[in-house]
């Protein structure tokens, strides 16, 4: 052999010092040659593979070159960081556009971490976690199995006795009730538990003792005693429940830190468990009714009392199924507490009366956005240093030439990549910041702070952060630009600049990018304006709605209500469209069955929402017995059932047993929004003596006044109670928040976007026109067109602006309709009117970018270009 | 000031005093394994070479290149007074500590 192998000589010169290289390589071919002889030609081989490879050894990659004159490593670092001070002054506008971008990249990279760590760290500040279980249930439906995190109320008592010594079983009921202190009355979510849960559960006691042990005793957060007391010593104080109408009195005998966001629990006002049944005789039959639940939890220490509770836990099943025949239990098992948060909400847990974790969408979804900004500032960065090096031919060449290896010039562009790195991550804690705040206020319930101490997991994750931009960004350009030969450079015959097929590519991606995110913000704020004009078959826009404690309260109310000249109708109902209603089983005579909707509804319910009878008749007022055998559908419901002469007069049989008629149709309502198909929907007459709610219809503008007028009404009549009014648009409108939400931050990520796309467009459409200006100046002398230059000078641009649009509607488009799709049952899916909107508009923006730098190109003296050369 | 070897490194100084102006990688790594035989690694070889030149044992001049090597040049060593100095050293230290083993019968 006379030469090493191209693989063995390129992994030679990165790993040896120069002054050694060559005699190394000669040792090796000298040993090749000798071995061929003495072991054979594939023994030499191999050998020579593992000697070349053996050279890459520390002693070998960190010899110092100049053994005599060192140079500190330090001295050269900050030559470094020199350096890359001047290029980037230099360079002001672009490094400004690079800098912002990256920064803004890298605090949306940590809004996603900060977010994901949250959510990792749900119900953390449980210290006993280990040792906690829930009992739950599984019901088998025909295509698949519900789970249930509650357990039969009787199974309570049963299963305490098969506890071991210190283990413990803790019912939990959550309800929300009403309290006063004071004068004052509100509404919160409270908690009847056993006493050992105040033990099992970590929480942070602020003041007195967290003992719920006495029936009058009562525990309650920070936050709820800020509100109503102003300060934390609060024990001894007294705290009324108002229960049906009477008042229970309870004492305060500790204040605890409220759980962070990210717990299971979250509720401000805990007491015992026995309070939640009115008198002992409630509680006995309570406990014996196996139709009743509760959330109840295990403490464990034995790892055989599972076994014996399931097994106990089985024998319990046909009891149960008997007394709740609508919902049977095929399976009870025993889980984990870690963990149980995020199994709730992939596994859509029915009987979870707790706060989830957050779905697997809202994890990833962040990080898939950050993950595209941060590569478009990545490829802005390289487009934008390789447009540069231009510029920095000669310092390469006489480097090169006194004796800087390829390695040191790679080490000082990274180093310098690197440097660019941290200040934008500087930067990107602090935007991330605002970023959090932002993204707290989008969705409720969300209390992310970014934290600092104690936490190795963010330091790591930040340095992994910087480490992967500064390769990504710099690694390219590194190698691209230490490649040149000095003596080309120098010579200058180095053909630089110009757009190469890869800084087209990421040209292109910068532009899909840009463009998806446009493409998202439009077809979301489209749908938007669709989804709040759409009808759903009730007037949910001018209506208030009113929750009864009793329905006694009915007639005052309405009397001195339909007295307001600004109310229209007023009306009561059992049943509430999108806040309750039941299922029942339809059958029509042509044998049809499926599963329908039902509300029972009450005198004056059509006309104050506003359901439109189509055919037939609503319900006549204060029918007795005749309304029972009557019924009111929607439209799909006579589509589902195939009804004949528009469904009137039909005869249904509700849940095998119940003999109903056909008395009218409405048009479709639509009971869950636009987020479940449209279902049937059957109407049934609720007597006056069973309403739960009171609904009054006026003009839309004058909602906040009427409900006001309403409240002081409610607050004469029945000064003990809660005013538990609202408009019935507030529940829609949480659900089409999140529409508002979406269109804000595709906004924002478009903008920064197409900024850097813009930036990364005009230096390379300028550093295209430097290398041209000959040519162009020629063109103009010899008489060309301005049109005709225009288009000269860009039509390379054009064809990458194209090729992009095309990419990023297919991409926006694929990744909305997908989006939508999972949540929302009615959009507007992507049409060609979204995406020529999008597309217009970005097309408009980078046109007159490359137009802007085309101008004072074209319009130059052509004497000048030519001469200049 | 005078570090002592380890036995590797006096093996190696110890052939450049012996090998003279054939005192190069490829030929050290030759002459070990025919004569000595020991296995060992180019690249160690080298390493101790560089080291034994740092601590000025031994200096190095680039030598003649020939058609073996593929028409690269070696690097040829050879042992400074520092480095003879030193290899005595050790040898009489040894031979001290060695006479030291009481009560030995030699077969030779």
């Amino acid at each position: 052999m006379t030469s090493l192998p191209r693989w063995a000589e390129r992994l030679l010169t990165l790993v040896c010092p120069s002054d050694l290289y060559e005699q190394i390589e000669g040792d090796l071919i000298e040993l090749y040659n000798h071995e061929i002889k003495t072991v054979g030609k594939t023994r030499a081989n191999l050998n020579l593979v593992v000697k070349t490879i053996r050279f890459v050894r520390p002693s070998i990659i960190f010899r110092k070159k100049n053994r005599n004159n060192q140079t500190t490593s330090f001295a050269m670092l900050a030559n470094y960081l020199l350096i890359a001070s001047r290029t980037f002054l230099r360079n002001k506008t672009a490094f400004i556009i690079n800098l912002v971008g990256m920064s803004i990249a890298l605090g949306c990279c940590i809004t996603a971490w900060v977010n994901y760590e949250y959510n990792s760290e749900f119900d953390q500040n449980q210290e006993n976690a280990s040792n906690i279980y829930r009992i739950a249930f599984t019901q088998q439906l025909e295509d698949r199995a519900v789970q249930y995190g509650v357990c039969p109320l009787p199974a309570g008592g049963l299963l305490r006795e098969n506890l071991r010594e210190g283990e413990h079983l803790i019912q939990y009921i959550s309800k929300r009730s009403q309290f006063r202190i004071g004068d004052e009355m509100f509404e919160r979510e409270f908690i009847y538990a056993d006493p050992a849960f105040t033990e099992v559960f970590t929480m942070e006691l602020l003041s007195g003792k967290l003992s719920i042990a006495d029936k009058s005793h009562i525990v309650i957060s920070d936050k709820l005693a800020n509100t109503f007391f102003g300060r934390l010593d609060v024990v001894g104080e007294p705290i009324t429940q108002i229960v049906n109408g009477a008042p229970r009195e309870f004492e305060v005998t500790g204040v605890y830190k409220q759980f962070p966001g990210n717990s299971s629990f979250r509720f401000d006002l805990i007491s015992n468990y026995n309070n939640y049944f009115m008198t002992p005789a409630d509680q006995i039959a309570a406990e014996s009714d196996w139709s009743r639940w509760a959330t109840t939890f295990l403490y464990l220490e034995d790892p055989n009392t599972q076994d014996i509770l399931l097994k106990q836990l089985k024998t319990f099943i046909p009891e149960q199924n008997q007394a709740r025949q609508d919902l049977k239990v095929s399976e009870f098992y025993i889980e984990p507490f870690i963990g149980m948060g995020y199994r709730a909400v992939r596994a859509r847990n029915q009987g979870h009366w707790l706060n989830m974790g957050m779905p697997p969408a809202a994890v990833i979804a962040p990080f898939a956005m950050a993950g595209f900004l941060l590569l478009v500032a990545c490829f802005n960065f390289m487009n934008n240093a390789i447009a540069i090096a231009g510029r920095r031919l000669k310092e390469i060449g006489v480097r090169k030439v006194i004796g800087g290896r390829r390695k040191e010039l790679i080490i000082q562009f990274l180093a310098e990549t690197t440097f660019f790195c941290a200040i934008a991550l500087g930067l990107a804690l602090g935007l991330a910041e605002y970023f959090v705040d932002g993204w707290n206020g989008m969705w409720s319930n969300l209390d992310i702070s970014i934290r600092y101490k104690n936490n190795l997991g963010f330091f790591g994750a930040m340095t992994a952060l910087m480490v992967l931009t500064a390769l990504l960004a710099g690694g390219y350009p590194a190698f691209y630009i230490s490649r040149f030969k000095p003596i080309q450079i120098l010579r200058g015959t180095v053909k630089f600049g110009g757009a190469s097929l890869l800084t087209k590519s990421l040209l292109v991606f910068q532009f899909s990018v840009s463009l998806a995110a446009v493409i998202f913000a439009i077809a979301f704020y489209s749908n938007s304006k669709y989804q709040k004009s759409y009808d759903l078959g009730y007037a949910w826009r001018s209506v208030v709605e009113v929750r009864l404690d009793d329905p006694t309260q009915y007639d005052r109310l309405k009397n001195e209500i339909s007295k307001l000249p600004l109310v229209r109708s007023v009306g009561g109902t059992e049943n509430h469209i999108y806040v309750s209603n039941y299922n029942a089983s339809a059958k029509a005579d042509n044998q049809k069955t499926e599963e329908v909707d039902v509300l029972n509804v009450g005198d004056g319910y059509f006309e104050t929402v506003n359901v439109r009878v189509l055919n037939g008749r609503g319900f006549h007022q204060q029918q007795e017995s005749g309304e029972d055998e009557n019924i009111v559908v929607n439209e799909e419901f006579v589509r589902r059932f195939n009804l004949k002469n528009d469904g009137i007069g039909e005869r249904i049989t509700l849940n095998d047993t119940v003999r109903v008629y056909v008395a009218g149709v409405v048009k479709d309502v639509y009971l869950q929004a636009l987020f479940q198909p449209l279902s049937p929907v059957v109407f049934r007459y609720a007597k006056p003596g069973s309403y739960r709610y009171l609904v009054v219809s006026t003009e839309p503008d004058k909602l906040h006044e009427v409900n006001e007028k309403i409240q002081s009404i409610w607050k004469d009549l029945f000064p003990m109670q809660l005013y538990r009014g609202r408009l019935m648009e507030t529940n829609m409108n949480m659900a089409l928040e999140h529409f508002d939400a979406v269109v804000i931050i595709y906004s924002f990520l478009g903008l920064v976007a197409i900024v850097m796309s813009v930036s990364g467009l005009y230096s390379l459409v300028s550093l295209h026109l430097q290398k041209r200006t000959k040519e162009l100046g020629i063109r103009k002398i010899l008489g060309a067109s301005l049109p005709h230059i225009v288009f000269q000078s860009s039509r390379l641009f054009l064809v990458v602006i194209l090729i992009s649009f095309v990419l990023g509607s297919v991409l926006g488009s694929v990744m909305v309709n997908a989006l939508m799709d999972s949540v929302w049952e009615y959009y507007v899916a992507i049409n060609t009117g979204v995406i020529s909107l999008a597309t217009g508009i970005l097309t408009i923006i980078a046109i007159a970018t490359i137009a802007y730098k085309v101008r004072s190109v074209v319009t130059a003296n052509p004497v000048d270009s030519v001469r200049s050369e | 000031m005078r570090e002592f070897l380890n036995d590797f490194e006096e093996m190696i100084l110890t052939l450049v005093a012996t090998l003279g102006d054939d005192a190069y990688g490829a030929a050290i790594n030759i002459e070990i394994e025919k004569h000595l035989e020991r296995k060992v690694t180019l690249s160690a070889l080298h390493v101790a070479l560089y080291k034994l030149e740092d601590k000025g044992y031994v200096k190095s001049r680039i030598g003649g290149a020939t058609s073996e090597r593929g028409g690269r040049s070696k690097r040829i060593y050879s042992i400074t007074n520092a480095g003879l100095a030193t290899l005595k050293a050790m040898k009489e230290k040894r031979t001290e500590i060695w006479k030291l083993i009481p009560q030995l019968k030699f077969h030779s």
